[in-house]
């Protein structure tokens, strides 16, 4: 899932400083999940910039809305009476959803309330981790299903560098070696031989190198 | 094993004696499982001695917070009638048809009115020690017994009659008015004194004050001087002027007629007009009183008082006629007055009989009274003789001395022992001057010639055989004659009645005496409507007779008008007749010295001879107050009516009187609990006489929060905090009295201990002790953290006795230190850790019900039947059987229900039933119309705040279209009420405002169902627990927050939804996971309860550990029993056993489990209601000591195995070491090797008693009566030898063994060649115990034994409903536990199995499925597993996977609608809409009214 | 006149601060008057809008106990 995070009470306050009528506009997917931008963290937020806004002596109203995707114009256009109300949609979705807001209503001032952190997993209550880079070209199946993309501090194709310590990256002690993991689950499974194959330099375009993405899908277009 | 049935069916009801923990336990699985249960408590509320602990062990919990839930379900449960004040005094029959034998005591408040508000006990002026703070503080005589008390109602302590108002005969309460002057209390004193008697100064003065000859006081020093604190409370009050009596209204319409003004006449005139009828009284004196008011001297009695008190009689609308003498009663009659009291007096006195009694000069006493009192002019000599020795002729003798005599003597033929005046009268005329010849009789009155009085001649006397009256007849002594010189001679020798006015034919008839002949109960006469009382039927008498025929008189008048003939039976209460001894101690309890009465200041002789001025001044107010100090309360209650005055329920009833009752019941379970060892009794320790020596029970009290100190320990002698505090064990245990353990109290004292610390950090502690018993699950741990995070010192080593320093009173002890130095160390405070004891009642109650008891008074059970007394269907448990914690009383406490239960499974149900409501109205669709209801609470809420201002103030909130404000809202009149308005006035919601829901929301919500509301639509402010009682010196604040907190609620209630339950269908069938003695048993208990069992075992035979235990202390036969369990279990028809099968998986929720079993390999799907799970322990086998390397190193099981198998062999062993704690006993301890090794030693003894037996242990953890074993061991020559992690014992295994150790009281080192060597290796959970717990997603502790639900009160449970344990996959346990645990487990189970249906629902956690993510947090939350992510839902987006919770299972806790991240899960009653609008009312600002 | 007085909101458990809140009243243990409590059925119920709702409008002060 896509990993937000909250930005501080204090850089929110200076995105809302110059408003009145705030909408803080949750979503209902991933960030949701990962307790960045539900419903519930709408409410916490729209509750603590009203009682900041207060002490600070300014009368801003904060209302509150989450729908089911904001990356989706549809959804958003249910809510766009009250899109139109406000003078600055303060979206808790990732940076996807406070785009789709800026593109389906032009006039709309939308700021971000949250960073989209990156692609990961919940690997306990309370503790995300990235996966995945979205590079665009999977290698998953060379690695032992542990990306060495996403987890390798240096994106190495090719086994660990000296810095891979008791399992650990040199560059945190909690972080675990990508390669020592992927060399750890092909011995496991016998097939550590894997390991000796070459990969070829990856090839970036197909990740942000080559410029914005897009995708299409030809047979799913309806005009 | 099944009882045999009789004929007749089984009566479905239990009886259980004892209201503590255990009996609560016992009383809700019977009533759970369709058994009626009575539930008797001798006290006056249910929860033993757990409700005075403060925290428990090892968890540190407060006592209360965990109990009090069980209380209130005890309490509020239809199947179970709690009796309280009650005592079993017998019970016949057989098991299945007993019928019990109860005495119900009174409570004097009955429990139906009674609201719990409190306004008794704070008008009560009894203060006794309160017996649940242990004589730290005091509590009233109208008390509930702590603030959690369940029934919630007071009760009063009443021993009986007091002596004082048992001797009186108008019954006058004493004790009260000398309780309340002693408080200061006056107005109410002579308030309670009017209860009973109209003329308190006059009887303060005058009365012969029989009370005080009764009074117990005086077996100790002096009585209490009550006439004269009688006489105080009415000067005080009379000190101020008189205000007019209203008149009290006429209801009647019957006319009576009274003759004479007396006291008699003027007390029966008082209590009839109180009844309603008009009263005449005809009085022949120009002034009313009687011979109050003109037979008793000015000096003793100013007239002002006489009037006074007659005229708050006539006030009450009482027609006196003056002056009008009745002549003829028949007149009277042919008024046609209903019905006559004649009270006529004896006015009448006489003159003796001898000659010259009618010379000039002569006269009768009271015509002599009569006329100084009236004023009328009396002529006397210097010289005046008054012949006589009652009253009256001190009376004359003394009124001569003031009209002028000089010289007055009194000639009185006995002596003065004989003289039937006052002694104070006595007293008063000697210091007058006032000249007495006793013994002497006139014979003649000499006169000159002219007719005066010159003189009396008469005789010497002398005392013979005693007389009619018990005096000593007098008898002339012959040739004693001689002559007083007198003016004046003054007969006092006695009254009568004037009775001419009687009519021959009238049919009431005068006695030979002159009195008039009236019945003596009913003072009836003999024509029918007239009666007659007072002196002119008693002769002669006492003001207080004559007000006592007054009251009788007006009764039986009453009686009679109203058709009523007999008199009515009064009921025979005790009287509180104390011997010296019993005083002593009463004057030790209220803390009392010998102190005589204070006497009464008078006027100096010299003045009052002159004057008619009062001679007696009466008591200053500190005098009286010191004065009623020294009354003994001897009836506890002082019936002094202030609460009474008090209650506005009306609901105390002090005639109550004890009830004997007789119930059928099926089957009884006694758990009657124990009672602390009275420390007093050791005498070295100074308990009672060292301020600073307190019990352990008593220290628990300092530390709780709702302690006398409220939880800051201060040291009783001075209340400052003790630094440095010494613990004393087996305080009663252990010992030459007591040769058992209490199994408690090492572990309460840690736990005290710690608590202390956690009080004040810096408090320095020491215990010392015999050994530490942490035998229990977590105890070892916790008695580590004691030592580590604490730093409590524990020292190996009895204290002798202690000795106080007398300025600091300090406490000085004496002890041995670990390296066997004698050491002296003072403390500010000590601790005796007292062990446990059966009290005399509880002997008393084997006695009665024929059971037997050893000779400490605990219950003998019987042989691998733990609970069974020696009676059949009579069950015993908790410390009744042998001394115990919590946790193994309410396990026995379930097992015993479990007992209880196989006897009467086929009337399960007949005699519970349930409630019948009407069908719930559906307001959905409804604006919200809400009633608010605020109470009163007598003066608990309306005394400190505007309670009708609040229910105003109500009014103008959003909603509200009805408020009002109630006296008692929980009283019958005004629950009543409340369903009325609900439907005058369409009302959809309910709001009270009283005191808390803990007690009261309940019962409300059951008053609004009976008026088709759905109990959620009720809610609760508490406006008294929280706002009246705590901001009780601030009106304003505390009605501005009541009006708050009301403002809350009717916010809530707008919000507020009807909740319906669901039934949902259950599998009446269980699963038993392992085959051991737990699971044998309770798959057994289970199908002989009617339920069918599926019991799985993983290996190919039943029995478990079982089978390698060959034989016990008792030398009973272990193989045997177990041969017989599994016969039972294999033939019953309702269990069937799976051999070598696993289980692999379970899913669903409790009543509706299915689980999937591999039986030989194959498959099997079994569907069942709950599950029990039975897995045992096994024997550590670790490489400790060598062990598998040496055949001459063996554990304790294989010890025993190999003693049944060859025990020559045994016997020709010569030297044996045991080490005790090896392996896993270091972490914790397994609790049964301590007695295994005891066992073991005494095998080889009996095998071989000149062997050679050395034990190694840590501790001997023999607790409870295997520390009997341990004793034998000891006397038997095994030698026992303490080791420590510092000094390990040495084996060396190879070649001969050898073991070293460290001899501490030799303080050397010991080489021992042993030929066996045994190790303790403990126990430890079985195989595959983690796999089992995630297949049935319960959880495991450190140790892998399954973690119940609650340490202390929920043993068996697992926190997933349905879901429970025995055995030793709990802990390790003796056989004799795991059968208790496994009939406990099945009685758990039960509850759930005999439901019909599960009712699930209500205040549970419910998912708005279109806005679930399926993000997983509620299952990761939830602490009882209950959520899932259901595959086939559709969450949010329509997407597969939405959380669902199962009602049945969700225990409404809320956590997951507070952590989910889309607000899709909401927790019904409790939604964030109802909690904010909470929220947001409070701050509403206040609309203007 | 000015001196700050702080309303407090207290979020208590049904089952133990709730009742021990009783406890106080019935040992007539004095308090200001500025304390009110809301009941819940567990304090694990207690959300963190819960308690930011309560400061929003107007609480100085929360305390949760359970």
């Amino acid at each position: 899932m896509i990993v937000g995070e909250q930005k501080p009470l204090e850089e929110i306050k200076e995105l809302v400083a110059d408003h009145e009528r705030i909408l803080v506009l949750g979503c209902g997917t991933c960030v949701t999940v990962c307790f960045t931008g539900g419903e519930k963290e709408v409410g916490i937020l729209a509750s603590s910039l009203r009682m900041a806004t207060k002490i600070d002596g300014q009368g801003k109203v904060f209302d509150e809305q989450t729908v089911q995707r904001q990356c989706e114009w549809e959804f958003l256009d249910t809510i766009e009476e009250e899109i139109k109300e406000h003078d600055l949609i303060l979206s808790m979705a990732c940076g996807i959803g406070v785009q789709a807001i800026v593109e389906r209503f032009p006039r709309a001032r939308v700021a971000p309330a949250i960073n989209t952190t990156f692609l990961g997993l919940p690997e306990e209550h309370g503790l995300w981790t990235e996966r995945c880079a979205a590079c665009g070209e999977c290698v998953l199946h060379r690695t032992a299903g542990v990306c060495p993309i996403a987890r390798c501090a240096k994106s190495l194709m090719n086994g660990p560098c000296g810095g891979s310590q008791d399992g650990k990256c040199e560059i945190d002690p909690e972080v675990q070696c990508a390669w020592q993991l992927i060399y750890d689950r092909l011995k496991a499974q016998g097939r550590l031989d894997q390991m000796l194959e070459i990969m070829p330099a990856k090839d970036w375009s197909t990740s942000r190198d080559g410029g914005p993405r897009r995708l299409v899908r030809q047979d799913l277009r309806i005009d | 094993m099944p009882e045999k049935k009789s004929n007749k069916e089984p009566i479905g009801a239990v009886l259980v004696v004892g209201g503590g923990i255990g009996g609560m336990q016992a009383a809700l699985d019977l009533a759970e499982a369709g058994i009626k249960v009575y539930l008797v408590e001798s006290k006056s509320a249910i929860g033993g001695h757990m409700a005075q602990l403060d925290k428990t062990f090892p968890t540190n919990d407060c006592a209360m917070c965990i109990m009090s839930p069980k209380m209130v379900d005890v309490g509020r449960h239809t199947n179970i009638e709690v009796l309280t004040n009650t005592e079993v005094i017998g019970i016949e029959g057989e098991a299945g048809h007993f019928t019990a034998k109860l005495r119900v005591k009174p409570r004097y408040i009955d429990l139906e009115k009674c609201t719990g508000c409190g306004d008794c006990a704070s008008v009560c002026p009894i203060l006794l020690p309160s017996e649940y703070e242990e004589g730290l503080t005091t509590r009233h005589a109208a008390h509930r017994l702590y603030p959690q008390a369940i029934p919630h109602a007071f009760a009063i302590e009443k021993t009986g009659l007091a002596p004082c108002r048992d001797a009186c005969p108008t019954g006058q309460r004493a004790q009260g008015y000398i309780a309340l002057i002693r408080e200061g209390r006056y107005e109410e004193a002579l308030r309670v004194i009017k209860e009973d008697n109209p003329f308190p100064a006059i009887c303060g003065r005058i009365c012969n004050h029989r009370c005080e000859d009764a009074c117990n006081r005086g077996l100790i020093d002096e009585s209490v001087a009550i006439a004269s604190l009688k006489r105080f409370v009415a000067d005080q009050v009379y000190s101020k002027p008189r205000q007019a009596v209203e008149p009290l209204p006429r209801t009647r319409q019957e006319r009576i007629a009274i003759v004479g003004a007396g006291p008699a006449g003027l007390t029966g005139a008082q209590d009839l007009v109180k009844l309603g009828y008009g009263v005449t009284v005809f009085e022949a004196l120009p002034v009313a009183g009687g011979m109050l008011r003109v037979g008793v001297p000015e000096y003793r009695l100013p007239a002002e008082l006489i009037q006074r008190e007659v005229d708050d009689i006539l006030d009450l609308g009482v027609e006196l006629k003056l002056n009008t003498r009745i002549d003829n009663l028949q007149e009277l009659i042919d008024e046609g007055y209903d019905a006559i009291f004649l009270a006529v007096g004896a006015h009448e006195g006489k003159k003796m009989n001898i000659p010259g009694a009618d010379l000039e000069g002569t006269m009768i006493s009271i015509v002599f009274l009569r006329d100084v009192r009236l004023g009328q002019e009396v002529e006397l000599g210097n010289k005046v003789s008054v012949v006589g020795g009652g009253d009256v002729a001190v009376d004359a003798a003394r009124t001569a001395l003031r009209v002028g005599a000089e010289e007055v003597t009194i000639v009185y033929r006995r002596s003065e022992a004989e003289m039937p005046c006052r002694r104070e009268e006595l007293e008063g005329a000697k210091e007058e001057g006032i000249r007495f010849e006793l013994l002497t009789n006139p014979v003649r009155v000499l006169g000159e010639e002219a007719g005066r009085v010159t003189g009396i001649e008469c005789v010497k006397m002398e005392l013979g055989e005693p007389d009619e009256s018990g005096r000593r007849r007098p008898v002339p002594i012959p040739g004693t004659e001689h002559v007083i010189p007198t003016d004046n001679v003054i007969f006092s020798i006695g009254q009568a009645a004037g009775l001419s006015f009687i009519p021959e034919d009238s049919q009431v008839v005068s006695s030979s005496w002159g009195t008039i002949v009236a019945d003596s109960e009913t003072l009836a006469c003999g024509r029918r409507g007239v009666f007659a009382g007072g002196d002119a039927v008693a002769g002669t008498a006492f003001v207080i007779e004559a007000v006592a025929d007054g009251h009788r008189a007006a009764a039986s008048i009453h009686r009679y008008l109203s058709g009523e003939e007999l008199p009515p039976l009064k009921p025979d209460l005790p009287v509180v007749k104390m011997a010296s001894e019993e005083a002593e101690a009463r004057m030790q309890e209220l803390k009392f010295s010998r102190q005589g009465r204070l006497g009464m200041p008078a006027l100096p002789a010299a003045e009052r001879r002159l004057s008619f001025e009062e001679v007696e001044l009466g008591y200053t107010a500190e005098m009286a107050q010191a004065e009623a100090a020294r009354c003994l309360q001897c009836g506890i209650c002082s019936e002094c009516l202030a609460c009474v005055y008090t209650c506005q329920a009306g609901a105390i009833n002090h005639e109550d009187v004890e009830q004997l009752r007789e119930i059928g019941v099926g089957a009884a379970i006694l758990v009657p609990g124990f009672e602390a060892y009275h420390a007093e009794l050791s005498e070295e320790f100074g308990l009672g006489r060292y301020p600073n020596v307190v019990t352990s029970i008593q220290f628990e009290r300092l530390l709780s929060a709702s302690g006398p100190t409220e939880g800051h320990v201060k040291r009783p002698s001075d209340g400052e905090r003790p630094g440095k505090i010494a613990f004393l064990q087996c305080i009663g245990s252990r010992d030459q009295t007591h040769d058992y353990c209490s199994s408690v109290c090492c572990m309460y004292a840690t736990k005290e201990a710690i608590m202390a610390c956690e009080h004040e950090p810096d408090t320095q502690i020491h215990v010392f002790m015999v050994d530490m018993r942490a035998f229990g699950k977590g105890y070892l741990e916790y008695y580590r953290q004691a030592q580590k995070n604490y730093g409590i010192k524990y020292t190996y080593s009895r204290i002798s006795t202690l000795k106080e320093d007398p300025v600091t009173r300090n406490l000085i002890a004496r002890y041995y230190t670990d390296d066997g130095r004698l050491q002296e160390e003072s403390f500010h405070l000590v601790v005796l850790s007292v062990g446990m004891e059966m009290s005399p009642q509880v002997r008393e109650l084997g006695q009665t019900l024929g059971i037997e008891l050893d000779e400490y008074g605990f219950c003998h059970t019987l042989e691998f039947q733990p609970l069974e007394t020696s009676r059949p269907g009579i069950f015993a448990c908790g410390p009744f059987v042998e001394p115990k914690d919590i946790p193994e009383t309410v396990v026995e406490a379930s097992a015993a229900a479990s007992r209880a239960e196989s006897l009467l499974a086929e009337v399960r149900g007949s005699l519970t039933k349930g409630k019948d409501y009407p069908p719930d109205r559906d307001v959905s669709e409804e604006e919200p119309r809400i009633g608010v209801f605020v109470c009163h609470c007598g003066s608990n809420i309306g005394g400190f705040l505007d309670v009708p201002g609040v229910a105003e103030y109500a009014k103008t909130l959003p909603f509200v279209v009805h408020s009002e404000d109630n006296l008692y809202t929980c009283s019958q009149d005004s629950v009543e009420l409340i369903k009325q308005r609900i439907h005058e006035h369409d009302l959809n919601r309910v709001v009270v405002a009283s005191c808390t829901p803990h007690t009261h929301e309940p019962m409300f919500q059951d008053t609004i169902r009976q008026a088709g509301l759905n109990e959620h639509l009720f809610e609760m402010a508490n406006i008294r627990n929280q706002c009246s009682w705590v901001h009780s010196h601030d009106w304003d604040r505390a009605t501005e927050k009541a009006k708050e907190l009301v403002r809350m609620s009717v916010a809530r209630a707008a919000l507020l939804e009807a909740l319906h339950k669901v039934d949902l269908p259950l599998h009446h069938s269980a699963l038993v996971i392992g085959g051991g003695v737990a699971g044998l048993n309770a798959a057994l208990s289970l199908a002989d309860q009617g339920f069918p069992v599926h019991l799985i075992e993983r290996t190919a035979k039943l029995g478990g550990n079982l089978r390698h235990v060959r034989y016990t202390l008792d030398d009973a036969d272990p193989q045997a029993y177990l041969r017989d369990l599994i016969d039972q279990v294999e033939s019953h028809e309702l269990i069937t056993v799976y051999k070598e099968t696993e289980l692999t998986n379970t899913s669903g929720f409790v009543g509706n489990f299915s689980s999937r079993l591999r039986v030989h390999g194959d498959e099997r799907a079994v569907e069942h209601g709950v599950v029990i799970v039975s897995t045992g322990g096994q024997e550590y086998r670790g490489d400790e000591y060598f062990y598998g390397q040496n055949d001459k190193i063996l554990t304790q099981q294989e010890f025993e195995i190999k003693v049944a198998e060859a025990p020559d062999e045994i016997a020709r062993v010569h030297d044996v070491v045991m080490i005790l704690c090896v392996g896993p006993g270091t972490e914790y301890c397994s609790r049964i090797c301590c007695a295994g090794a005891m066992k073991n030693a005494l095998k080889i003894k009996q095998l071989n008693p000149q062997a050679n037996i050395h034990i190694l242990f840590r501790d001997i953890r023999t607790y409870g009566f295997q520390e009997r074993y341990y004793r034998q061991a000891l006397e038997q020559g095994v030698i026992f030898v303490r080791y420590d992690d510092s000094r390990l014992p040495q084996v060396t295994a190879n070649g001969q063994l050898k073991v070293r150790f460290w001899e501490p009281a030799l303080a050397e080192e010991i080489l021992v060649q042993p030929d066996l060597l045994i190790l303790n290796t403990g126990i430890v959970a079985a195989e595959g115990a983690q796999e089992l717990a995630s297949t049935l997603k319960v959880p495991c502790g450190l140790d892998n034994f399954f973690l119940e639900a609650h340490i202390k009160l929920r043993p068996v449970d697992f926190v997933t409903e349905g879901i429970f344990m025995a055995g030793s996959a709990h802990y390790p346990k003796f056989l004799e536990e795991s059968i208790v645990q496994a009939q406990a487990a099945a009685a758990r189970a039960a509850t759930i199995l005999s439901q019909e249906t599960l009712s699930a629902g209500g205040v549970v956690a419910t998912v708005n499925a279109e806005k679930c993510t399926g993000c997983i947090t509620c299952v990761r939350v939830c602490p009882y597993h209950v959520p899932v992510i259901d595959p086939s839902q559709r969450g949010a987006g329509g997407i597969l996977g939405a959380a669902q919770i199962e009602m049945a299972a969700c225990q409404g806790c809320g956590i997951c609608a507070a952590e989910c991240p889309a607000k899709a899960i909401q927790l019904m009653h409790y939604t964030d809409a109802q909690v904010m609008a909470e929220e947001k009312a409070l701050f509403e600002k206040v609309p203007a009214t | 006149m000015n001196e700050f007085e702080p309303q407090i909101v207290a979020f208590c458990c049904h089952y133990c601060a709730y009742a021990a809140a009783d406890l106080a009243g019935s040992l007539r243990l004095q308090y200001p008057t500025n304390l009110k409590v809301i009941r819940l059925p567990c304090t694990g119920k207690l959300d963190a809008l819960h308690v930011l709702k309560a400061f929003e409008e107007g609480a100085d002060g929360v305390m949760v106990a359970g």
